[in-house]
């Protein structure tokens, strides 16, 4: 479609790669077997995964107290998990949808990973709207659905309720569209492999046979559900952020958190996708695929987004100043000042100061600069999360009921069970599943560019 | 049918009736406190005589001082003393009346010789617990609307596709009928706590409902007689079986001997009540409403709402059943009803919503 | 169906158990979550009818009593609740003259002893299980020269049960002790006036109050009916200066100071000499002819105080009142004199008929220790109290209990005392007793019993009039004695079903003696029996209003209720001034050891405000060893390790026997279980003062009704349409003035509605789970305001729309309703409630002792874990009162309607009502000037008031 690449723009992939290296490389983990580090990597995840298993099962029996919250503090990290996963989801959908929407090439090596991550996020992050009921075995009362008792229906005044909705709906639609741009790819792999392989690609791909009908048809069918996607970028963090927005407390009731929550979202969700994708290239060999430029754009966005971020939080201050209200005013300067006053130092540190960093040619283009910052805004925006929600809520209006909240070991477990969870999923879908989207990468390699034939007439 | 319908006059409280409406309630609930276990109105006689017509038989006067004295009476007047020996001498008992009820009494037995008082005859429909499931259109709606949307999508693919397409038609199909049978009523819920509809155990006793209400016609306020005054309609104390039975050891006409074989177990425990170890008699429940659903049986008592509404034609029961299903729905069913629609015998419609009502 | 639940509720409770856990168990391995529904069922259940109804009982039908509460001496009126046979609450009887409707916190609690199922089942020998019949040979045959040692006997039938079985055996005697002594006063005025007696105070009818160290509004003498004279006279809403001046000189803050008009930390050594100075002041004042005392050492109170005191208390002379908690007799006499003085003898104190609720007599229990001693007395028979514990020389009295030749106990618990004694003869408990009480001489009330002994335990009137060879009933007693001497004359019958029913009757005191006062004992007074301690620190020990002096140390509901002053639940605490605290150079829960003589204990310290330099105050009543589980604090959460501690608290009676006592730190800490861990008005970083307790002085009072009440900050329009009220509205105003924050409402909420107790270490977590609490800030010149804090039921319930299954919602009537069952707990709701009154169940709480599950109220699920909780304003209350109104036509009247809070508050602080009616109480409150809501400002809509506190700032 797009007219001859300038000899001036660098190519996306690199080693001048005929289409079938590019298939026997994006092949290559799932039929040669996996490396010992793969093997490692996914024993650790294992572990954090059953450490958050057994964890999950005894608050489950035993109640919520055995975590840290209290009469005030009602919300701590059970939503702070919650929403600090959902962030993440949201880098996978911009990357797939929006930028597939403004053909932007260099995604092609990075969607499906990110977008795999979208959904194992989404994934963590519905764990713990589940499990931070008091009675989770009555977990479906939140469904819409007939019953006997008149009959009840949900209070869809609820933004708890709304985010049900959003979550459900952008799993679904995630999933979907993950899926959907598998398909050709399912069907290299199967036409590669015999046996039962062959078989469950088989059922998967859906008989794709790679006519020029079954093409198109694709390629519609995968625009239409990117249309779909994109939207929901911004209403999903948009609903999650009404759960503070329409509140009564101070510090959670704010008019600005939608962008501000958005941003935040796909600020996180760049910073795992590079934390991901500088592992993901080494352990699985895709340098080639996955080059420095990638992550140099990308690093580009996250330096955006953190300056939006960052203004945010100076709204923020302005607002509770300007606005005169007392209550306002002292929850902020609680932030600050208060208690709690290290996490939002830190906060700040990680998710304003350092990636400041990222202005520089030289470290966007170091792995070894660029990983850790990656990790450092994921921490920053956790925290970010927990301040929001628990240094708000310990100190409210009435004074008598000021606590402080600290959590117990249950707690943790469970934070590092749904990190189990995630990177067991993502190890398992390095290794089964061609990480990177081959038959869009193809289109994009220099051997396609120059070997394509000019348009008649 | 006449008869069936003067219980369920007795059976539902206070009766309404046109005329000085106060009064006549109170003796009417009067009547079934002191008189109905051993009198009735034109239903024969029972452990006294008939009292259908009474104030034709004798003079005023006499039945006024009669009713108010009766021990007096049995010992020196010589038509009571008649009457006494006629009803193998069981002795009436002091009411304690002042002349004021003695005479309203009176009254309402004239009126109620007259023929039938109160509302006609009630029609019980054993209450469906399905019925209640079907949804409001609006809510059906919403969850058409959710599988018109999967179905519409996997068409949209299926038209794309025209491979693969039986697999996604079959997809397609069973989400529509899963939906489908959700808007159509789903599974029934929320029962962990309350018995099924229709459980009926065996009794320690096989007491028949069907023998003391239906045929015998007795009150249920007269065993039940807590329901008026309390949230909860109680299981009668043994004296209560006492009054009749200390009398009436076997019923008229009783093949096989079960009615005296059963009445024998309350004698006997009765005999042996003073001893610990005697148990007395341990009805297994029938109506448990879970703990966390308060009902007033005085507070529906006392709107009229009649016994049956709630317990199924308990007269016809030969075994205790719980005849509707007991749910919140059934419940809510008669609280919404608006005035309009309200049964004419209760006292006041549109119930309150509030959650607190029945639930603290 | 309720009663028929309530005889299976064990039963059920079991199920519904194992219900729950079959749920968890599905949820927890992850299975199919909506599984449960069809496939379970619950077991059989039971119902067994009686054999016999009692006349007049019907099932599921709650039936008032009137009795008197046996909680303490003070003896108030009470009125016993019956369900299908089970007392399950107690509430103030309002026809009683002298507690008139209030009933304090330990009053409230003591329904929970009787279901206390570490009581004396049976009665012991030598520590072993006895028959009556071998009982009553044992103790029969050595009852000769015996002590009758008992805390005060308030019953006149018990006392003339004694003095008979005393008359039967010769060289026997009765001694008398307290626990918490009045014993100084009594012998105050055994010098003074010549009748060792107590006054009877009439604090109604004081303008000027004021108290040393007495503690009237929270556990002095007769706190109830105090507080029910004092309160009436703390509403400014009169002409002017109506509103009485309470000045109170005090040691440690109590309730009382925290609720005073001026309040001056004093040490109880400086008391003496400042007594003293206003009484000269005072003398000068009225022209005092008489003796003066000699001088005491010199007290660090400045002169302007003394004279302002003096001054006030002259203008009011006759209608002013002194009072002192001393247990110094010399202090005490001093007292007596300023009263003389001023001529409040015979207005608002009164010798004759004099107060009868403390008589003990410290002289005599040393006598008694001496004759022990001597071998003079060759038993000692313990007819009530618990002196082995409760009494500073327990300890001595204890080695003669091993060794006498009879040593008997009567009471009901194996306490202390009883575990030292050879034989116990188990008395029942004040519900399952008949009795009577005269705790002010001319006002005589009735106990009935309101259930069959529990256990095999007998009165203590049959035991001894057994022992003394002539027995008979406790009802045929009581009967004799008040045909005799209570109601002599014609139709006994009527007039004794009369008081039954009224539970108490007033008999006039025959020819009041008219007692003049004595000055020549002031003289001869020697000043100075308490040194400031060298060195140490000045002991001040007193009895918390909720816990006394422990004798209900084993009440789970006691223990969790927090101290009104320092919020602190589960055991006692060292309290010091903030400046004694720098210097020694503790914090917070570090454990200091106070040492005196012998004694020692140690306990974690507590900085309080306004706490007297150079003293140490510590609560008694704690540190039982012989109470039952709940005192030795084992965790009342069976499902979590709680770090356990082997007592709650620290016996503090050993060390009363000093005035003062060594401290010194230990290096451990031990975090006290606060249930408010912020103290003040104002925030920590901008040190704004926040506006949820508006208070003003009387004089800006009267300039402008309305002072006080900052300036709300204006609200917004409202997004949600108004409700509409077809019905009634509920509302609750509560009047910041009177409220002294004994936490009685405290209590009684939690007992009315089934609120579980969670045990110290949750409280530790700040999960207390009262739906009642009572704030307590110091504002910024250290003055104190309590604050009732409950669900406010706002028309615009914050709460209300964040519940994603609809489990909390608006009722038609103006109360914020919560469904237990429909909850599925996901905190939201309380998160967003900006009082923080909604309160989450964190674990199925213990319901395991099945004897204390009779006390739940069956009009009141009990909740299982995982579902929020909160005020409901008593919703079963008004359901009740509404069906009552409609079985008898009627609407409901005005104040027929009172939840637990109110009825019990002895300040009637609490007013509830309709606000539809414009004649209502609530409505009226809500038209007055002072009447604000907090945090007004967010729009919610709050349906309780405050009413601005008004402090009567003289200087």
């Amino acid at each position: 479609m797009s007219a001859r690449v300038s000899p001036l723009r660098e190519p996306w992939v690199d080693g001048g790669k005929t289409l079938a290296r590019i298939t026997e490389d994006v092949c290559a983990p799932l039929e040669r077997g996996p490396a010992p580090s793969w093997y490692w990597g996914l024993g650790a995840s294992l572990t954090a995964l059953l450490i958050g298993k057994i964890v999950v099962v005894h608050q489950i029996w035993t109640g919520i107290g055995t975590w840290g919250l209290n009469k005030t503090v009602g919300w701590s990290w059970d939503i702070t998990n919650f929403v600090f996963w959902v962030g993440i989801g949201h880098a996978g959908t911009l990357i797939s949808a929006i930028l597939f929407l403004f053909r932007q090439k260099w995604r092609t090596s990075i969607n499906r990973a990110a977008e795999a991550m979208t959904i194992f996020a989404v994934m963590c992050a519905g764990l713990f709207p589940l499990i931070h009921m008091g009675r989770p075995w009555l977990a479906y009362w939140v469904f819409p659905y007939p019953n006997e008792l008149g009959p009840l229906w949900v209070n869809f005044r609820s933004p708890l309720l709304w985010d049900v909705f959003a979550i459900s709906t952008y799993f679904i639609i995630s999933a979907t569209f993950w899926y959907v741009g598998l398909w050709p790819d399912l069907a290299t792999v199967r036409d590669r492999s015999q046996g039962l392989r062959k078989k469950i690609f088989g059922v998967l791909s859906l008989g794709w046979d790679g006519s020029h009908r079954s093409w198109s048809r694709y390629e519609t069918m995968y625009l239409l559900l990117a249309g779909l996607a994109t939207p929901l970028v911004f209403s999903v963090h948009t609903i999650v952020s009404f759960d503070f927005a329409t509140s009564v407390i101070p510090g959670w009731h704010t008019t600005i958190f939608p962008p501000y929550f958005v941003c935040g979202a796909i600020f996180s969700g760049f910073a795992m996708v590079m934390t991901l994708m500088i592992i993901a290239r080494k352990v699985m060999r895709f340098e080639e695929y996955i080059t420095l430029r990638h992550i140099d754009a990308m690093c580009k966005i996250t330096l955006l987004t953190s300056m939006i971020v960052a203004l945010a939080y100076g709204t923020e201050l302005f607002m509770a100043w300007y606005s005169g209200n007392p209550y306002e005013q002292f929850a902020f300067l609680n932030r600050i000042y208060g208690p709690y006053r290290a996490g939002y130092a830190l906060m700040v540190f990680c998710n304003v100061l350092v990636p400041q960093a990222l202005w520089f040619k030289a470290v966007r283009r170091n792995p070894l600069w660029v990983f850790p910052i990656s990790i450092l805004i994921n921490v920053g925006m956790w925290l970010e999360r927990f301040v929001i929600i628990t240094v708000s809520l310990h100190r409210d209006y009435l004074p008598s009921s000021w606590t402080m909240y600290y959590p117990t070991y249950v707690e943790i477990g469970t934070f590092l069970g749904s990190f189990g969870l995630f990177f067991t999923c993502f190890f398992l879908f390095c290794r089964f599943l061609p990480m990177i989207a081959c038959s869009e990468v193809k289109a994009i390699s220099t051997f396609a560019q120059e070997n394509r034939e000019t348009p008649r007439g | 049918m006449k008869l069936g319908l003067l219980i369920l006059v007795f059976a539902s409280g206070p009766l309404r009736a046109e005329e000085d409406g106060g009064d006549f309630q109170r003796y009417a609930a009067m009547f079934q406190q002191k008189c109905a276990k051993c009198h009735t109105v034109g239903l024969g006689d029972r452990v006294g005589p008939d009292l259908k017509g009474v104030s034709k038989r004798r003079e005023r006067k006499w039945i006024l001082d009669f009713i108010r004295k009766p021990g007096d009476f049995l010992d020196s007047d010589k038509t009571a003393m008649e009457l006494l020996k006629k009803f193998n001498k069981v002795r009436m008992d002091e009411l304690n009346l002042n002349e004021a009820d003695a005479a309203g009494l009176l009254d309402y037995i004239d009126a109620a010789s007259e023929g039938p008082v109160g509302p006609q005859d009630l029609e019980l429909p054993e209450p469906d617990p399905y019925a209640r499931l079907s949804m409001p259109d609006e809510h059906r709606g919403i969850l058409i609307g959710f599988a018109a949307t999967a179905a519409g999508l996997l068409a949209l693919a299926a038209v794309l596709f025209q491979f693969g397409f039986v697999r996604i038609a079959a997809i397609a199909a069973i989400l529509s009928l899963a939906s489908g049978y959700w808007a159509n009523g789903g599974r029934r819920d929320h029962r962990v706590f309350s018995r099924q509809q229709g459980y009926a155990p065996e009794q320690p006793l096989a007491f028949s409902h069907a023998k003391h209400a239906g045929t015998l016609q007795i009150a249920c306020l007269y065993c039940h007689y807590a329901a008026e005054r309390s949230d909860a309609a109680g299981v009668p104390p043994l004296k209560v079986c006492m009054n009749c039975h200390k009398d009436v050891k076997r019923p008229k006409e009783d093949p096989n001997g079960v009615g005296e074989r059963e009445i024998k177990k309350i004698v006997d425990a009765w005999e042996r009540r003073a001893d610990p170890a005697e148990k007395g008699i341990q009805w297994v429940r029938v109506h448990d409403l879970p703990d966390y659903a308060f009902f007033s049986h005085r507070v529906h008592v006392g709107n009229n709402v009649k016994c049956q509404e709630c317990h199924g034609p308990v007269q016809t029961m030969e075994r205790m059943r719980q005849a509707a299903p007991l749910t919140m729905g059934w419940c809510v069913e008669c609280h919404r009803r608006p005035p309009s629609e309200a049964p004419a015998h209760w006292k006041r419609a549109g119930a309150t919503l509030d959650c607190a009502v029945c639930h603290r | 169906m309720n009663s028929e639940r309530d005889d299976i509720e064990a039963q059920d409770r079991r199920d519904l158990v194992r219900r729950g856990s079959f749920l968890k168990g599905m949820a927890a391995s992850f299975a199919a979550l909506s599984g449960g529904g069809c496939v379970f069922r619950p077991p059989e259940g039971k119902v067994v009818p009686l054999m016999e109804q009692p006349a007049g009982v019907f099932p599921g039908e709650t039936l008032w009593y009137a009795t008197t509460c046996g909680a303490c001496t003070a003896s108030c009126g009470a009125l016993v609740k019956v369900r299908d046979g089970r007392p399950i609450k107690l509430e103030g009887n309002p026809e009683h003259p002298l507690s008139r409707g209030g009933l304090c916190a330990r009053g409230q609690a003591s329904v929970l002893d009787l279901y206390d199922s570490h009581r004396l089942r049976f009665p012991l020998l030598d520590g072993k299980e006895a028959s009556w019949a071998a009982l009553d040979a044992f103790v029969s045959e050595r009852l000769n020269g015996v002590a009758v040692l008992s805390e005060t006997i308030v019953s006149p039938t018990l006392r003339f049960a004694v003095e008979r079985f005393l008359k039967k055996f010769p060289g026997s005697r009765l001694v008398e002790y307290d626990s918490l002594s009045a014993s100084a006063i009594l012998d105050a005025h055994a010098r003074t006036h010549g009748v060792r007696t107590l006054p009877a105070y009439h604090l109604g009818k004081a303008r000027v109050i004021v108290s040393f160290d007495a503690d009237f509004l929270g556990s002095w003498i007769s706190p109830v009916e105090f507080t029910k004279d004092w309160s009436p006279n703390r509403q400014p809403e009169r002409e002017w200066d109506t509103m009485s001046w309470h000045a109170q000189f005090e040691s440690r803050l109590s309730v009382t100071g925290a609720n005073a008009d001026l309040r001056v930390p004093l040490r109880p050594s400086e008391q003496y000499e400042t007594l003293r100075q206003i009484g000269l002041a005072v003398a000068s004042l009225v022209f005092w002819k008489g003796p003066k005392p000699p001088a005491g050492e010199p007290s660090s109170l400045n002169a302007a105080a003394v004279s302002d005191t003096a001054g006030q208390l002259a203008r009011a002379a006759g209608r002013s009142l002194v009072l002192s908690g001393s247990p110094d007799a010399a202090t005490q006499c001093l007292v007596n004199w300023i009263n003389a003085m001023l001529g409040n003898y015979g207005e608002t104190l009164v010798l004759d008929p004099a107060g009868l609720q403390k008589r003990g007599s410290e002289t005599e229990f040393d006598r008694l220790l001496g004759d022990l001693e001597k071998g003079a007395v060759k038993g000692v028979v313990v007819l009530s109290g618990n002196p082995v514990y409760d009494h500073p020389k327990g300890a001595e009295l204890a080695k003669f209990l091993d060794s006498a030749k009879l040593s008997l106990s009567l009471s009901g618990r194996p306490d202390e005392t009883a575990v030292r004694c050879r034989a116990v003869a188990p008395d029942h408990h004040p519900l399952e007793s008949w009795s009577d009480a005269e705790a002010v001489s001319g006002v005589l009330s009735l106990s009935q019993p309101a259930i069959a002994p529990l256990y095999s335990t007998r009165a203590a009137i049959e035991s001894l009039s057994l022992w003394a060879g002539e027995p008979m009933s406790a009802l045929d007693a009581l009967r004799g004695r008040w045909k005799k001497s209570v109601l002599p004359g014609a139709d006994f019958e009527r007039r004794w079903h009369e008081a039954l029913r009224k539970g108490v009757v007033l008999s006039d005191v025959k020819n009041p003696k008219n007692l003049r006062f004595d000055g020549r004992v002031l003289e001869r007074l020697s000043p100075n029996p308490l040194r400031s301690a060298e060195g140490g620190f000045e002991l001040s020990a007193y009895a918390s209003p909720v816990l006394g002096d422990g004798r209900q140390a084993n009440n789970p509901w006691l223990q969790e209720t927090p101290d009104p002053i320092s919020k602190t639940a589960w055991g006692n605490y060292a309290s010091f001034s903030p400046e004694d605290a720098a210097k020694l150079g503790i914090v917070e829960g570090r454990v200091v050891r106070l040492s005196a003589g012998a004694a020692s204990i140690e306990l974690p310290a507590q900085i309080q405000k306004g706490h007297a330099r150079g003293v140490v105050s510590a609560a008694l009543g704690y540190g039982r060893t012989h109470a039952g589980p709940v005192a030795a604090n084992f965790p009342v959460q069976k499902m979590l390790p709680v770090e356990r501690e082997e007592l709650s608290g620290a016996d503090l009676f050993p060390l009363t026997a000093y005035s003062s006592v060594r401290v010194e730190s230990t290096g451990r800490m031990s975090a006290p279980a606060k249930t408010q861990t912020y103290d003040e008005m104002s925030d920590p970083i901008t040190g704004r003062r926040r506006p949820m307790v508006q208070e003003t002085t009387l004089q800006d009072y009267f300039k402008d009704a309305t002072s006080g009440r900052g300036k709300a900050m204006e609200v917004g329009p409202s997004l949600w349409p108004a409700h509409d009220y077809p019905g009634p509205k509920w509302a609750m105003a509560i009047d910041l003035n009177v409220c002294t924050g004994c936490s009685s409402c405290v209590v009684a909420c939690g007992l009315e509605n089934n609120v579980p107790v969670v045990g110290k270490a949750e409280v530790r977590k700040s999960r207390d789970m009262h739906w009642m609490r009572i704030d307590r800030y110091y504002n910024e010149n250290g003055e104190t305001a309590f604050q009732p804090m409950l669900c406010q039921h706002c028309d615009n319930a914050p709460c209300e729309t964040v519940c994603p299954v609809l489990a909390t919602l608006h009722s038609s009537e103006g109360m914020n309703m919560q469904v237990y069952n429909r909850c599925v707990g996901t905190r939201y709701c309380a998160n967003n409630c900006p009082y923080k009154v909604r309160r989450f169940n964190w674990f199925d709480y213990a319901h395991e002792d099945l004897t204390q599950n009779l006390a739940l109220n069956p009009d009141i699920t009990v909740r299982t874990r995982g579902v929020m909780e909160k005020c409901s304003f008593c919703v079963q209350r008004v359901q009740s009162a509404k069906a009552d109104a409609r079985a008898e036509n009627r609407a409901v009247t005005d104040g027929e309607v009172r939840p637990a809070c109110a009825q019990s508050c002895p300040a009637d602080a609490i007013v509830f009502g309709d606000l539809n009616d414009p004649k209502s109480a609530v409505a009226k409150k809500l038209g007055d000037p002072r009447s604000y809501a907090v945090l007004s400002e967010l729009g919610v809509g709050p349906s309780v008031f405050y009413m601005t506190k008004v402090r009567n700032k003289k200087v």
